[in-house]
C-alpha cells in the first residue's frame, strides 16, 4: 500500500518476518519477567514460556481435576488424544515420593537439562528461588504456595528443614503437617530462577534489577526485544530441551489496550489471537476479511448481585452481627434471585457462551459439582409471596414496606463492564415489577473494590475469577476479620465446618460429599444471588493450527502451535 | 523583554511546585490503593502489607510529604509503582518523544489546515464554497474527538484497509530499511494526526477567516489592488501576513489543548506516550509517577502561557513587555 516505495525485497523480507511470526494482542505490558515478582497476566503469560517448570500441569477435563506430571511419572493417567508431541515433557522433575506420613515430597531431577547459558539446572536453584518466594523484602504475591512447609506454622519458612538439596539432582519439601499430595505437587512446582545469575542480587533492590528485564531461561522460548509498551518478542529458543525449541519462530505479544482497536486488528489479520470477545461482535468477526475461529474455555468466572447479610452500621459501630435490615433473611434473599430473569440476562447478552450459576462451584470443576442442584426458574409470583410472608407488604407509593422501611437500595456496580451494565439495567426493572426500588450506581473500579472491602455497599454486582483447588472459606467464614472477601457478612458454621473437613482430605475425591452439602446449603441460603458462568472465548486467526486452549489459559499449548503461511496477510 | 522572561520563569517555579504539592496531596487522600491489586484471593494478605512498606506508603502523610520533598529537590522524582520500578524519568523520557511527535505534527496540520481553509473561506465570502467549509468545519469542530478516531479506524482500517489501526511500526519493519521504516512510521501516524488536527484547525480556520475578512476590507489592500499585483500577491503577502497578527497567538494557547487531546488518541491507536502513561498510572494509583506526569504537563502549559504572551509581543510592536 503506502509502502510501494520499498524495494521488493525489503518487503519479502518483512513478508516473511510476518509468516513466522504469531502476534497476540494483549491488553497491557508484562511488569516484571521473573516467576518469583510478575504479576500481571501478561507476564506469566511471557515468562511461563522462558522459564523452565519442576512439573508440567494439566487440566482434566473428565474431572476437573489438575494432573501433575514428572518426565517420568504422573498424578493421574493422562486422558486419551493428548496430541502426540506434547508427550515431551518440559518438566525438571523425572520423578517424585510423597511419604507415608504425607508430609514429605521427594523429587528427583533430571540431570540433562540445562540454562541457556550452559549451566545445569539443579535441585539447588529450585531452593535457591523458593527462598527468595519466602522474602518479605521481594513481597512475592506467590508467598501463599509455602503456607505449609515447615516452619511457616510459626509464621516463617525454616529452609534448613523445609527444603532441601541434598545432590544435584535430589529435592526435599518437608511440610509441617500431612499435605494432600496433589497440593504439595501444586504448591512445590512453583518455576525456578538461575541461582548462579541472581545470587548476587540483594532483596532490596530485588525488583529494580536489570535481570527482571533480561531473563536467562530453559524453555522453549527466550526473550528477543522488549519494547515498553509496545511489544515483548519471543523467538524460538533452539537450545531448549524442556520440552523443546518452541515450533513457531517467533511470538510477539503486541499491547494494545484499547477493545474495539484489538477487534479491528483481528478483523483485518493484523493480530492473530485476542482473547476475551464480548458476544456481541461474533457476528462482525464471522464476516471479517480474515478467517477467524472462536474458541471457547471452561467456565471459571461468574458474576453475582451481592446482598450484604449484616447490618453494617452496626457491625462498623461496635462490631455487632445483626441482620441487615433488607437483606438479613434468606428467605428475602431467595426471593430476590426469584425475581430476577437470569435466564433473560444470559440470552440478552451471553447467549451460548454463558449459563446459569447456581453456587460458587464450576461445573468445570466435575468431580465437586453437584448437578442435580437446579438454579431457581424466574418466578415473580413466588417472589412476591415470600416477600409477603415475611412482611414486606405494598406501600403507597407502590414500594414495599415492612416496620416504616421502604425496600429500597442502591446497587452498585464497577465501571466499564458492558456485561454487569446491561444486566443491572434489566435487574432494577425485575425488581421494579415486584415493588423493590433499585437505583444504579457506577463507581470506578478501584473504589468500588475499596469499598466492597470494607464492606461499606448494602448491595453490588461483580464477579468472581475461580480458582482450580476449592478453597472458598475466604469468602464465605463466619470469622468476618479473617475472612477477607466476605463482603456480605454470610454466616453459616457448617459451611467453616464443610471447608475444613473437605481440606483435611488428603484424596480430593474424598471430600466430594462435604462440597454436595456446601452447594445444597449456598443453594439454600442465598447468601449472594449467582447469575451466570461466563464462558471465556478468544479468538484465533485461522492460519495458526494446533492450538488447545483449556481452563488453564489460553497459551497452554503455544509452543506447539504452527503457523500456515500467508494464508491471510497475502490477501 | 528578557527581564520579562525571566520574571515569569521566576513565577513558575512556585507555581509548578504548589500545583505539584497539591497534587501530592490529592492523589494520597483520594480513594484507592496503589497494592490494592495484591489483594485478592490466592495472595497471601501479607502482601499488600510489604508491598505498601516497600513503597514508602505505611508513613504518616506528612513524613511521606517530607520524604518526596527530599528527593524531588535533589531532581529524583523516584521509581514507578506499576511499572517494574523503572524511574519514572526513564518512563517519561521514553513515553515523551512520542508524544512530542505527535503534538508538534498536529500542531503544524492545524495551523497550515486552518489557515489554508480560513483563507480560502474569506476571500471566497459567502459563496457555496465558504458555506460548505463554515459547515464542514463546525462539523467537525463540534464532534467528540475520541468517537471520531474509533470512525477513522473503522472506515480506514477496517472497511478500507489502507492504514492500520494501531501502533507506531508495522511486525517485521525493522526490515524495511531506514527509509521504509520511516514511511512505514508515516503510515502509521497519519490517521491519529488527522483525527488530532482536524478539530483544531476547524476552530483556527473560523479565526483566520473572521481576521481574514477584516483585513481584506483595509485601505492598504485596496492600494495593493489598485498598484496592480496580482491577486495572489495581494492576499497572501499583504493581506494573510497581517491577519495572521491575532492567529500566532493560538500557538501557545493550543498546547495544552494538544496534549490532552493525545491522551486518549494514545489510548485508542496503542501509541505508549505521555498520554497513555498518565491514564495508566491513574488507575493503577501509581503517585510517583502520577507527580512526574503532572509535573511534565505543568511546565508545558506554563512555557505555552509564556510563549504566547512572548508571541503577541513580538508580532505586535505596540505591545511591550
Amino acid at each position: 500500500m503506502s509502502l510501494a516505495s520499498c524495494s521488493s525485497k525489503e518487503r519479502q523480507a518483512g513478508q516473511g518476518i510476518a509468516d513466522s511470526t504469531v502476534v497476540i494482542a494483549m491488553l497491557g505490558d508484562a511488569n516484571y519477567l521473573n516467576p518469583v515478582i510478575g504479576a500481571s497476566v501478561t507476564s506469566s503469560n511471557v515468562y511461563g514460556l522462558i522459564y523452565p517448570g519442576l512439573l508440567q500441569s494439566e487440566f482434566d477435563e473428565s474431572t476437573g481435576l489438575l494432573n501433575f506430571l514428572a518426565s517420568e511419572q504422573s498424578l493421574m493417567p493422562r486422558q486419551p488424544g493428548i496430541p502426540e508431541k506434547m508427550n515431551t515433557s518440559s518438566a525438571v522433575a523425572k520423578s517424585w515420593n510423597m511419604s507415608d506420613d504425607n508430609r514429605t515430597l521427594t523429587y528427583i531431577l533430571r540431570d540433562d537439562v540445562n540454562w541457556n547459558d550452559g549451566t545445569p539446572i539443579t535441585s539447588r536453584d529450585f531452593r535457591f528461588t523458593y527462598q527468595l518466594y519466602a522474602d518479605p523484602l521481594i513481597a512475592s504475591p506467590r508467598q501463599q504456595y509455602l503456607a505449609e512447609l515447615e516452619g511457616a506454622q510459626h509464621g516463617a519458612v525454616d529452609f534448613s528443614k523445609a527444603i532441601q538439596a541434598p545432590d544435584d539432582t535430589t529435592l526435599v519439601f518437608r511440610f509441617y503437617k500431612p499435605v494432600s499430595e496433589r497440593l504439595a505437587l501444586f504448591h512445590t512446582s512453583l518455576s525456578p530462577l538461575p541461582a548462579h545469575i541472581w545470587k548476587n542480587v540483594p532483596s532490596d533492590v530485588f525488583r529494580q534489577s536489570p535481570l527482571n528485564q533480561n531473563p536467562l531461561g530453559a524453555g522453549p522460548y527466550r526473550l528477543s526485544e522488549w519494547k515498553k509498551q509496545q511489544h515483548i518478542l519471543l523467538e524460538s529458543n533452539p537450545d531448549s530441551r524442556l520440552p523443546g525449541p518452541g515450533t513457531i519462530r517467533r511470538i510477539m505479544f503486541r499491547i494494545i489496550p484499547d477493545y474495539t482497536v484489538r477487534l479491528a486488528q483481528l478483523q483485518t489479520g493484523r493480530v492473530d489471537v485476542v482473547e476475551n470477545i464480548k458476544p456481541e461482535d461474533f457476528d462482525g468477526l464471522r464476516n471479517a476479511a480474515a478467517d477467524i475461529d472462536i474458541k471457547t474455555t471452561g467456565l471459571r468466572v461468574y458474576d453475582y448481585v451481592g446482598w450484604s447479610n449484616i447490618d453494617q452500621d452496626a457491625y462498623h459501630r461496635d462490631g455487632t452481627v445483626k441482620p441487615h435490615p433488607l437483606f438479613g433473611s434468606a428467605d428475602v434473599r431467595r426471593a430476590l434471585t426469584l425475581a430476577i430473569d437470569r435466564q433473560g440476562i444470559l440470552d440478552g447478552y451471553l447467549g451460548e457462551y454463558g449459563e446459569l450459576s447456581v453456587t460458587d462451584i464450576s461445573p468445570s470443576i466435575k468431580w465437586a459439582y453437584h448437578e442435580k442442584l437446579e438454579p431457581y426458574t424466574y418466578d415473580p409470583q413466588e417472589a412476591i409471596r415470600l416477600l409477603e410472608r415475611e412482611g414486606w407488604l405494598p406501600g403507597p407509593d407502590g414500594i414495599r414496606r415492612k416496620d416504616g422501611r421502604s425496600f429500597s437500595f442502591v446497587l452498585y456496580t464497577n465501571a466499564g463492564n458492558a456485561r454487569r451494565n446491561f444486566a443491572s439495567v434489566i435487574i432494577q426493572q425485575n425488581l421494579r415489577s415486584i415493588g423493590i426500588d433499585c437505583r444504579l450506581d457506577v463507581q470506578e473500579s478501584n473504589v468500588f473494590f475499596k469499598n466492597l472491602r470494607l464492606r461499606k455497599l448494602d448491595a453490588w454486582m461483580a464477579g468472581w475469577s475461580i480458582g482450580l483447588e476449592i478453597d472458598p472459606l475466604d469468602g464465605w467464614g463466619s470469622d468476618l476479620e479473617k475472612s477477607r472477601f466476605n463482603f456480605t457478612g454470610y454466616r453459616n458454621p457448617r459451611i467453616d465446618e464443610l471447608c475444613n473437613l473437605a481440606k483435611a482430605e488428603l484424596n480430593p475425591l474424598d471430600a466430594r460429599p462435604y462440597w454436595i452439602e456446601y452447594q445444597e446449603i449456598l443453594h439454600r441460603d442465598q447468601p449472594t444471588t449467582f447469575l451466570y458462568w461466563i464462558r471465556e472465548t478468544q479468538g484465533f486467526n485461522n492460519r495458526i493450527e494446533g492450538e488447545e486452549v483449556n481452563i488453564l489459559s489460553t497459551f497452554y499449548n503455544i509452543d506447539d502451535w504452527t503457523l500456515n503461511p500467508s494464508a491471510t496477510v497475502a490477501r | 523583554m528578557i527581564f520579562y522572561i525571566f520574571r515569569r520563569l521566576l513565577v513558575a517555579v512556585p507555581l509548578i511546585f504548589g500545583v505539584l504539592t497539591l497534587t501530592f496531596f490529592i492523589i494520597r487522600l483520594a480513594p484507592g490503593d496503589p497494592a490494592a491489586f495484591f489483594i485478592q484471593p490466592g495472595i497471601s494478605p501479607n502482601v499488600a502489607e510489604q508491598i505498601r512498606q516497600q513503597y514508602g506508603l505505611d508513613d504518616p502523610i506528612y513524613v511521606q510529604y517530607v520524604k518526596w520533598l527530599g528527593s524531588v529537590l535533589q531532581g529524583d522524582f523516584g521509581r514507578s509503582f506499576s511499572r517494574a520500578q523503572q524511574p519514572v524519568i526513564e518512563v517519561i523520557a521514553q513515553a515523551l518523544p512520542i508524544t512530542v511527535t505527535i503534538a508538534l505534527l498536529t500542531l503544524v496540520a492545524n495551523f497550515v489546515l486552518g489557515i489554508a481553509i480560513g483563507v480560502v473561506s474569506a476571500v471566497k465570502q459567502n459563496t457555496l464554497l465558504d458555506r460548505s467549509l463554515t459547515v464542514g468545519a463546525l462539523f467537525f469542530y463540534s464532534m467528540p474527538e475520541f468517537w471520531f478516531a474509533l470512525m477513522m479506524i473503522i472506515l480506514f482500517a477496517l472497511k478500507l484497509q489502507v492504514f492500520p489501526a494501531s501502533g507506531l511500526n508495522e511486525i517485521g519493519a525493522e526490515y524495511f530499511g531506514p527509509w521504509g521504516f520511516f514511511l512505514d512510521r508515516v503510515w502509521h501516524l497519519v490517521l491519529p494526526v488527522t483525527v488530532l488536527s482536524i478539530n483544531g484547525a476547524a476552530g483556527i480556520a473560523r479565526y483566520v477567516r473572521g481576521s481574514m475578512l477584516e483585513v481584506i476590507r483595509q485601505d492598504y489592500i485596496r492600494t495593493a489592488r489598485a498598484k496592480g499585483l496580482a491577486e495572489k500577491t495581494v492576499i497572501l503577502k499583504h493581506g494573510l501576513r497581517n491577519a495572521l497578527l491575532p492567529v500566532i497567538t493560538l500557538v501557545g494557547g493550543s498546547l495544552p489543548f494538544i496534549f490532552s487531546g493525545a491522551l486518549f488518541i494514545e489510548v485508542i491507536f496503542a501509541f505508549p506516550g505521555m498520554g497513555r502513561v498518565t491514564v495508566e498510572a491513574i488507575f493503577a494509583r501509581d503517585y510517583p509517577l502520577i507527580i512526574a506526569n503532572t509535573f511534565i504537563s505543568g511546565t508545558l502549559i506554563i512555557l505555552g502561557n509564556l510563549v504566547a504572551d512572548v508571541l503577541y509581543a513580538v508580532v505586535d510592536p505596540r505591545i511591550k513587555l
